[in-house]
């Protein structure tokens, strides 16, 4: 009778143990989206280990809000939030704010035409940032701006994690001779997140562009200390060193 | 008689699973996803008429049917998140 009762119950113990399987490939994926589409096949399998128990509601609810829903909801949200928002000039011909060029010293008597070049945005710096973020699942997202000021408030105001600034929009002071001069023509690129800062710091990236770290209330401070002192000398190098 | 296909069908659940395990290609694993939800609606179609139970195939069916459009959802955000 007993071994009657195992032969009649042989699939619902197949179906059962194919669920710890699936579930092991869930934890074991890196990738979020992968992870996302495993979950869906472990969500099916659920769903027949509860119908062949017995459970037609149980499995029925699994199936629509277990799987359907919860899968739906959390591709929205990964792809919403594993995203680098980079923000650049919208127009690169823009003409550098006169305060701006007056704190540099090095731009005092400016080359509009190298600045302008400068300023626009380098598409195999893009390509190499998203090859950079790539191992990491992240996504670049370009927001424009239409100045330098709205740029370093953008900034300041954690609108985006990092900014791509032409040359110019950043001075060294020349009594700081111990920190680095990390941009000698390189473009800037600017962000307020440490662990973004240690994964852009390294090799390719570093030698297509300078990269600085600058946190949200740095970059406040220093937006205030443009608007209101043009004599202000604020090195963002120096900022990062303190912290 | 019945529960060998349904044993059959479990087995063969587990192609799908596995190239899910091994693929890297995220639509290789949507096209094991739509296999094995496929796969598994009809082993509860079976079950449910096995059993005689109708709120089991109720499930089965729903399962087959919305299954499939929470695919396509799935796919439209995958496809809108490669274009971007």
């Amino acid at each position: 009778m007993n071994e009657l009762n195992w032969a009649n119950d042989l699939p619902i113990y197949v179906i059962t143990a194919l669920l710890p399987l699936s579930a092991a490939m869930v934890i074991f994926q890196s990738n979020p989206y992968h992870a996302l589409v495993i979950r869906g096949i472990l969500g099916a399998l659920a769903a027949a280990v509860y119908a062949v128990l017995g459970a037609a509601d149980v499995s029925l609810t699994e199936a629509l809000m277990g799987t359907l829903l919860a899968i739906t909801l959390y591709a929205i949200a990964v792809r919403s939030s594993l995203v680098l928002q980079l923000g650049y000039l919208e127009d690169p011909t823009i003409v550098t704010p006169p305060h701006l060029l007056h704190l540099d010293p090095e731009t005092r008597a400016p080359d509009l035409t190298q600045e302008s070049a400068n300023a626009e945005l380098d598409s195999t710096v893009v390509e190499c940032l998203a090859n950079t973020f790539k191992p990491f699942y992240l996504r670049i997202e370009l927001v424009p701006y239409p100045s330098l000021t709205a740029l370093q408030r953008a900034l300041g105001d954690r609108e985006v994690h990092a900014i791509y600034a032409p040359k110019f929009s950043l001075s060294s002071s020349p009594e700081d001779s111990t920190s680095p001069q990390p941009h000698s023509g390189k473009p800037q690129l600017i962000t307020r997140v440490q662990r973004l800062y240690e994964i852009m710091r390294e090799k390719p990236l570093s030698d297509l562009a300078a990269i600085t770290y600058q946190s949200a209330h740095q970059s406040a401070n220093l937006l205030t200390n443009l608007s209101t002192d043009s004599s202000a000398n604020v090195t963002l190098t120096q900022e990062r060193k303190s912290s | 008689m019945t529960n060998a296909i349904l044993i059959t069908a479990i087995l063969a659940l587990l192609i799908p699973i596995y190239k899910a395990c091994t693929e890297e290609d995220i639509w290789q694993k949507m096209l094991a996803l739509s296999s094995v939800s496929s796969k598994v609606s009809i082993a509860i179609l079976l079950v449910s008429v096995q059993r005689d139970d109708w709120s089991i195939g109720v499930v089965a069916v729903i399962v087959l049917s919305v299954g499939n459009a929470g695919l396509m959802l799935l796919a439209n955000v995958l496809k809108r998140m490669g274009e971007a």
